[in-house]
């Protein structure tokens, strides 16, 4: 049981569960100005339940995205900075449309920014 | 809020690396309120529309939607008067053409001269990818402040960023080199 609040709104939702010992967040929906504060919110929810519940890691399903925008990048940069400085620790890893081209593109960045930590898995 | 959208107009000052810089299409959106987000995300999906009216490949097309993204929130965060637009062109012939994005608003000096900086580096970075991951590091600790979007527009999406400041005025030129949707495209003209 997750206790990260769902957020449900006219373009954008975020919703997580936990099952067989892992997080799921999955975003879908417009990733613009009007997602940037529930995803920051959500995320730091994120983390805060990852350390309650000690899990080693989160799966991120962006395949449901349609736009991702830098702010949202951002959110998703300083999550990863916050784990990596703070914790708690775990293995991020995105799920991204292998026939969506963007979207592994967009998070090319954050796989080098902690080559470690995060990864993208492509699939449909 | 006003949309044009044209097969032929004259061509627009800012040169681009075409032998014919007319015009083939044209979609200009012209604002005279600050775009709230809503409207920022209406207009990215007309022009990414647009472009798909007129190129064939949808890959070119998500760089171009991301990068139109992009501008229409610059305009809707940065812009010191309420008049912006942003407009989308196919220039030069159906075997040499550019795909073409120009955001147009008014700055304060303290607003033009800090995008002046960050559009200044990033188009003399020779390694764009390097400098975008730089700036990601940089902004990483951060919690409000973002200032990726211009450099994601040519370090992940591959595309050409130039810009001119005249007064108070600032036009960012996003554009690349694409195949277009021939068919398509003489049914317009």
């Amino acid at each position: 049981m997750s206790s990260v609040a769902k957020v449900t709104l006219e373009s954008f939702a975020l919703d997580a569960t936990v099952a067989n010992g892992k997080m799921m967040v999955r975003l879908t929906g417009t990733g613009d100005m009007v997602a940037i504060e529930p995803l920051k919110k959500g995320l730091e929810q994120v983390r805060t339940e990852m350390g309650r519940l000690e899990l080693p890691g989160v799966d991120i399903d962006i395949r449901g995205l349609y736009l991702l925008n830098s702010s949202c990048i951002k959110a998703l940069v300083r999550f990863i900075y916050l784990v990596q400085t703070e914790g708690p620790p775990m293995s991020i890893r995105f799920l991204v449309d292998e026939k969506l081209s963007w979207q592994a593109r967009a998070l090319a960045p954050l796989t080098r920014m902690a080559p470690g930590i995060v990864s993208v898995v492509s699939s449909r | 809020m006003t949309v044009r959208w044209v097969s032929a107009q004259k061509a627009l000052s800012m040169p681009v690396p075409t032998t014919d810089s007319r015009p083939k299409a044209v979609l200009t959106i012209t604002m005279s309120s600050f775009p709230s987000a809503r409207v920022v995300g209406a207009v990215s999906r007309l022009v990414s529309e647009f472009c798909y009216s007129l190129v064939d490949d949808p890959d070119i097309v998500a760089r171009f939607h991301m990068a139109a993204q992009e501008l229409a929130e610059n305009l809707a965060k940065y812009s010191s008067g309420p008049d912006v637009s942003i407009s989308a062109e196919l220039l030069g012939s159906d075997t040499s053409a550019v795909l073409r994005l120009m955001a147009r608003n008014r700055g304060t000096p303290e607003q033009l001269r800090d995008v002046e900086c960050r559009l200044r580096e990033i188009q003399s970075a020779e390694d764009p990818v390097e400098l975008y991951d730089r700036l990601i590091r940089e902004v990483a600790p951060l919690d409000d402040v973002s200032g990726l979007g211009l450099i994601r527009i040519r370090a992940e999406g591959g595309l050409n960023v130039d810009y001119a400041i005249e007064g108070n005025e600032l036009t960012i030129s996003v554009h690349s080199s694409v195949a277009p949707q021939k068919g398509r495209l003489q049914c317009r003209q």
